[in-house]
């Protein structure tokens, strides 16, 4: 049988081989588009040569707010430790935007890109690093639980690549402060509603010592769970004038927390948060762990290890001190005056235009 | 080199899972919508089981075969009480969402101290011989890696050769004809609603066996694993498809493993193009089109021919 030469070149057969060739060419990065300053940057262990800023991976599991504020604060402690941006070290930023089977091959790029240091940000990037067993040093940017992750056992004995920045920051001093904080705000408050996440462990846990606080101070609880990010609307609705005040943990309602706050004003009822991101969309008051300290702890610990050290030496740090954030003006709105003396003792004041300094 | 080697690994663990999504899909022209729950449910019922030290081969047999019984419960409420089979899926996996919260008693559950089919292998590996790292190509390459790399290619060929082979048994026939010409299929005395449940509890099964599998590569579990798994495996389906084809059927199966592969190497390799990090879901939707679009423009530039994929 004979074969036309044009109906040769252009068969399925031929069409399926182009579309795999196309395929791993683009795989292998054969794209022509590949950051040339990957190549140039050395492997872990090896001297960074002279005018060649040392590469740092930043990589992130999903996007949130405050991964930009975590990657300034890194930032501060940098410039605290005298590097300097693009001559001692320079970031590189990767997310998996919300996708946990692609967390790994962002690993595997940060290591075959010969990045100096791989900054996780979220328990499951550090998770995927740990399973990965790379000897480049990671360091961990406020995370909930290391020693989950298998990264170490004690804040001294840990992986000897591994070390970074936790704050479990919602624990049984915390919970006592914040309710405390619902107290001073809304003295006559006798019923508060929770919105948890049941999937998140840190939710769950939060929520148990919440309760425990809230009814060790009289406190009447109402507890909701919430499973995704739709039904955070309809969970503060059920919540409607049988609840003087809401406060909310885990990852769902933060998410919904635009859909939170409307339902939330239109019931009159104050919220509050563990995030200050969430007092400046209307949250009345939030208690929230340091953000900015910790991240500038990490900062300085990349700075050590730039310089020579090892992460093993050096332990990991729990962040020990909260701020507090509140929003007056949202208050004030929904009829509740948030007292002078809170006020005065806030960290960040949130009203028009202001921003959590 | 670590990036390309974990790319493939991942591709092969999720074989099964675009093996699953052909049985449904392909052979039962039907949307199976149980796939993200079944999904996550191997994933915590293989967490859940290693942290209690369950042998990790028992322990992924159990995962395959929780998914197995998440598929036949669709099949009995499609089959049985008459519901579509797409509600059918989304109740069934509503409903193992806290079924895994329960198995796993919180939303993650960390394998950091537990022995896996992964570390296992590792072990062997090293057992005969396999550095700790070596060197290929100039980069630094974990020697657990390969090995890992070596236990899914096999996995996933056994998986592929398995289900070949099945399908061209009497059994294999009586689902492929279930699926596409029920009334037939009843005139020659085929059960039709058993091969139905039965259909959906091997591709559950399957599902199932690639999240516990995705589980002990990443050393957790977690409720969120499963968002999604239609989608990534609807769409590794159709790349394989674009590559390899629909005929013969074996070369169909494999189209599955090819597709998974091939459609974590464009992630690797939209990763690997160092664009912005927001633009990666961007990038590597234009690279899975571009691989789709080929060989549909070369058909068509021969003449016009109806394209196979999709």
């Amino acid at each position: 049988m004979t074969v036309h030469p044009r109906r040769f070149f252009l068969s399925p057969r031929i069409g399926r081989f182009v579309g795999l060739a196309a395929c791993l060419a683009l795989a292998t990065g054969f794209t022509g588009s590949r950051d040339t300053a990957l190549l140039r940057n050395p492997g872990p262990g090896v001297a960074t040569p002279a005018g060649s800023p040392a590469l740092i991976y930043i990589i992130r599991a999903d996007d949130w707010m405050g991964h930009e504020w975590s990657e300034d604060a890194i930032r501060v402690g940098l410039l605290e430790s005298d590097m300097e941006a693009g001559v001692d070290y320079e970031f590189k930023m990767l997310s998996a935007q919300g996708d946990l089977a692609t967390l790994p091959s962002l690993i595997d790029a940060a290591i075959d890109a010969k990045a100096r240091i791989i900054v996780t940000l979220q328990d499951a990037t550090l998770e995927a690093a740990v399973r990965r067993g790379t000897t480049v040093p990671i360091i961990f940017q406020l995370l909930s639980d290391p020693f989950a992750a298998g990264a170490g056992t004690s804040d001294s004995n840990h992986m000897p690549n591994i070390t970074g920045v936790y704050s479990p920051g919602f624990g049984d001093p915390e919970q006592t402060r914040r309710v405390d904080l619902i107290r001073r705000i809304l003295p006559k408050a006798t019923r508060l509603g929770i919105l948890f996440s049941p999937e998140e462990q840190l939710s769950v846990s939060f929520k148990q010592r919440m309760t425990k606080a809230a009814q060790q101070a009289g406190l009447k609880v109402t507890a909701v769970p919430v499973g995704n990010v739709g039904e955070v609307s309809d969970a503060t609705r059920s919540l409607c004038g049988k609840v003087d005040a809401i406060e909310l943990f885990g990852n769902v309602a933060h998410s919904g927390f635009a859909g939170l706050i409307k339902v939330a004003k239109e019931c009159k009822v104050p919220v509050f948060s563990p995030s200050p991101f969430e007092v400046m969309q209307g949250a009345t008051a939030a208690l929230y762990p340091d953000f900015q300290d910790g991240g500038a702890i990490a900062g300085k610990m990349i700075a050590r290890v730039l310089r020579g050290e090892s992460p093993a030496k050096i332990p990991f740090y729990r962040v020990q001190t909260t701020k507090l954030a509140v929003n007056p003006g949202d208050a004030g709105s929904i009829g509740v005056t948030v007292p002078p003396d809170v006020v005065k003792q806030a960290d960040t004041v949130v009203g028009k235009g202001a921003k959590p300094q | 080199m670590n990036l390309l080697i974990g790319a493939a690994t991942l591709g092969f663990l999720l074989t099964p899972l675009a093996l699953g999504v052909f049985i449904s899909y392909r052979i039962y022209h039907t949307l199976d919508l149980t796939v993200d729950g079944s999904f996550g449910l191997g994933a915590a019922t293989v967490a859940a089981l290693l942290v209690i030290h369950v042998p990790p081969l028992v322990a992924t047999a159990l995962g395959m075969l929780a998914g197995v019984m998440a598929g036949f419960l669709t099949g009995a409420i499609h089959t049985r009480l008459r519901v579509g089979t797409s509600l059918a899926g989304v109740l069934t996996s509503t409903a193992l969402y806290s079924v895994i919260l329960f198995i796993m008693g919180s939303g993650n559950l960390s394998l950091a101290s537990s022995d896996t089919l992964v570390t296992v292998a590792e072990g062997l590996g090293h057992r005969f011989g396999l550095p700790e790292n070596l060197t290929i190509l100039g980069t630094t390459v974990r020697g657990g890696s390969l090995t890992e790399l070596g236990l899914m290619a096999l996995l996933a060929s056994a998986l592929v050769l398995g289900l070949t082979v099945l399908m061209r048994t009497d059994l294999g026939l009586a689902m492929r004809a279930a699926g596409n010409n029920p009334q037939m299929a009843n005139a020659v005395a085929v059960d039709v609603n058993y091969m139905i449940v039965l259909g959906l509890g091997l591709s559950n099964g399957l599902t199932a066996l690639a999240g516990a599998l995705f589980a002990q590569s990443q050393g957790y579990a977690s409720i969120q694993m499963g968002i999604g798994m239609v989608v990534t495996g609807l769409a590794t389906l159709m790349i394989g498809e674009a590559l390899l084809g629909k005929r013969p059927l074996g070369r169909w199966i494999c189209a599955g493993m090819a597709g998974a592969v091939v459609f974590r190497l464009l992630v690797a390799g939209a990763i690997r193009a160092g664009l912005h990090p927001n633009a990666l879901k961007l990038v590597t939707a234009l690279m899975v089109l571009t691989v789709l679009v080929v060989p549909h423009l070369v058909r068509g530039a021969r003449g016009g021919r109806q394209p196979e994929g999709g």
